[in-house]
């Protein structure tokens, strides 16, 4: 035992990593490909030049939102999974102010206002699932999962109908955001302002969680609502307002990939960002700066898997066996130092 | 034959036959540490503090039904009864926690029974519930977050705990709480010492800022999984609020403590109260009769 546990810490952060590799190599070298060269591409296409590096930090962006909205809810022992429907009601709504933006509105007003607007989609489609949960007991899981599919549908509606743009030629998508509603994008590339904002986000949450009397409260109720109940905690409150937040990030999430990488609202803009980040939530074990690093990764693992398809001539669905034995390392070291208490 | 082990150590081992119940207690706590606690007397006038009135809650496999008793100031009442009677819900309903289905529970005039989201007042009740693992601690929360748990709304919002840490191992100290680790998890402490924990928190075991004494002490089962010594020493303290003028609502499978100390016994039966007789009128025989169902 040292009395570091920052040092400890990141030793088991580098053998998960390790164990990780060894478990793509295998695999690698089931295929009959040579591991560490394949190892190497995988790298590269991740990390390999400006373009790659840039392209796994856009994917790591909604990954990276999508985590945190998991994780706050989870703090109160919610198992929100209803971060795909609250990315799409955060990207309906957000586009729906947009859309309605006075023509000469300058960037520092239509930005926040788009951020917020998306925001506060996002928390209505959290706090519904919530106010049924503290109210009448509702199951959270099954209300979130449900929501998914009416938020998704919501947006084909959306596309597919009345915000159709008529210049798509039948597209169905809606008109493009003006130029003030678009997130700033760097290096010229795809890489936008969602990044800062998540990472900032997740770092404050991560003090507000574990400095203040809200996260201790959160805990307490964690761990026994009724003796929290009988120390005058009101825990129908905070499942309402942890849901709502978990909601209002996935709808940042969404927003930013619209405004940012679509510039137009589109069917299916959540892509699978929704469930990859509660994996990474999970993963981290709530804990909300090791989302950090494993939304990087899972970042890298998709965005290199485009790059592997071309130069490994290995199908795509390689991200989803490299995922999986991340998934694997991580939650098996996790369960390994419960088990042996290390 | 019976062992006594004390402490870790075989401390003797002799024939259970012959062996009375005093030198066993003796046996088991050490001769300097057997003290029993004293008992108040009971008040002379009867200022009711706490009036419970038709108070129903529960379900078809447990419930109580049309509940009513006073307690005055200083006044200790015990509640016989088989566990399993109903004991868990009546404290969880005088105590605020479960919104009972009918009647109130009024404390200094001001009703106290839960309605809403929250519970009414709970600074003025000092609780300790039957089963403190499910029922009164956060596990997997350390000794020190336990022990402040019902100050924690009133903290700071940047938190300071500043001198909780000194205060929390004084108040492990106080009430004999093993290891006496802040940073310990409740979770992990024993039955008795999770008992004793629990009674630090509501018994006034942290020594500043701690509550005036509160207007109704509820104790269930207060000395369950205690030895004789810290069980007399829960009851010094429990007893000691009804001098101060608490009025003490006190649940107890033992016969024996209940007709030493309890001003008066009502008996639970069924979810019902049966009958309540003064500790002048009470003997064995009537109350082991009436915890059966006797009438």
């Amino acid at each position: 035992m040292t009395n570091r546990p920052w040092l400890r810490e990141t030793a088991w952060a580098i053998g998960t990593a390790l164990l990780f590799l060894a478990l793509c190599a295998g695999f690698f070298l089931l295929l009959g490909k040579h591991p560490l060269e394949l190892i190497w591409q995988v790298a590269l296409g991740a990390f390999g030049d400006k373009y790659s590096a840039t392209e796994t930090l856009v994917k790591t962006t909604p990954i990276l939102f999508c985590a945190l909205a998991a994780a706050v809810p989870a703090r109160l022992g919610l198992l929100s999974v209803g971060q795909s429907g609250q990315f799409y009601l955060g990207a309906f709504v957000g586009t729906f102010f947009v859309l309605r933006f006075p023509a000469a509105t300058p960037a520092f007003i239509a930005l926040p206002a788009m951020l917020l607007c998306a925001g506060a989609g996002g928390a209505a489609w959290g706090l519904v699932p919530g106010f049924l949960r503290a109210r009448v007991g509702v199951n959270e899981t099954l209300t979130t999962l449900l929501f998914n599919y009416v938020g998704s549908l919501l947006v084909d509606w959306a596309v597919y109908g009345p915000w159709r743009d008529p210049n798509n030629l039948g597209w169905p998508a809606s008109p493009p955001f003006p130029e003030a509603a678009k997130l700033p994008s760097y290096l010229g590339s795809r890489l936008h302002a969602g990044l800062f904002i998540a990472i900032a986000l997740a770092v404050g949450l991560h003090v507000l969680l574990t400095r203040t009397r809200w996260g201790l409260m959160l805990r307490v109720m964690k761990s026994n609502r009724k003796v929290a109940e009988s120390a005058g905690m009101r825990y129908g409150l905070h499942v309402v307002a942890v849901m709502a937040m978990g909601g209002a990030l996935a709808g940042l999430a969404g927003i930013c990939e619209t405004s940012a990488i679509q510039g137009r609202l589109q069917s299916g803009v959540a892509a699978n960002y929704g469930i990859t980040g509660f994996l990474v939530a999970w993963m981290a074990g709530q804990h909300l700066i090791k989302i950090l690093p494993l939304a990087l990764v899972m970042g890298a693992i998709i965005s290199a898997s485009d790059a592997l398809q071309l130069f490994a001539e290995l199908p795509s669905a390689i991200a989803v066996v490299m995922q999986a034995m991340l998934f694997l390392s991580v939650l098996g070291i996790a369960g390994w130092r419960k088990r042996k208490g290390v | 034959m019976v062992a006594v082990l004390r402490q870790g150590r075989l401390i003797e081992e002799k024939a259970a036959e012959g062996l009375t119940s005093s030198e066993l207690a003796r046996l088991m706590v050490g001769e300097s540490n057997l003290r029993k606690a004293d008992r108040i007397p009971a008040p002379t006038a009867l200022k009711p503090r706490l009036e419970v009135q038709g108070l129903s809650a529960g379900d078809a496999f447990d419930s109580i039904e049309n509940i009513g008793f006073t307690i005055a100031a200083g006044e200790i009442l015990g509640i016989a009864g088989v566990s399993g009677n109903g004991q868990g819900l009546l404290a969880d309903a005088v105590a605020g926690l479960l919104r009972p289905a009918a009647g109130e529970v009024i404390l200094d005039g001001e009703p106290i029974h839960r309605e809403g989201a929250v519970r009414a007042d709970y600074r003025r009740v000092s609780y300790i519930p039957e089963r403190p693992l499910q029922n009164a601690v956060a596990a997997e929360l350390d000794l020190m977050v336990n022990l402040h748990v019902k100050k924690i709304t009133e903290f700071p919002f940047w938190l300071r705990w500043g001198s909780a840490q000194q205060n929390t191992e004084k108040a492990l100290e106080g009430f004999d709480v093993r290891p006496r680790d802040p940073r310990r998890k409740a979770g992990q402490l024993s039955g008795g010492n999770l008992q004793k924990l629990v009674s630090a928190r509501e018994l006034g075991g942290l020594p500043s800022g701690s509550p005036d004494v509160p207007g109704l002490v509820i104790a269930c089962y207060p000395t369950m999984g205690l030895d004789v010594s810290a069980t007399q020493a829960i009851y010094a303290k429990l007893f000691g609020y009804a001098s101060k003028g608490s009025a003490v609502l006190w649940i107890s499978e033992d016969l024996d403590d209940l007709l030493t100390y309890a001003h008066r016994i009502a008996v639970l039966f069924h979810g019902k109260i049966l009958r309540t007789i003064d500790h002048e009128n009470a003997d064995r025989n009537t109350i082991g009769a009436l915890m059966m169902g006797a009438e």
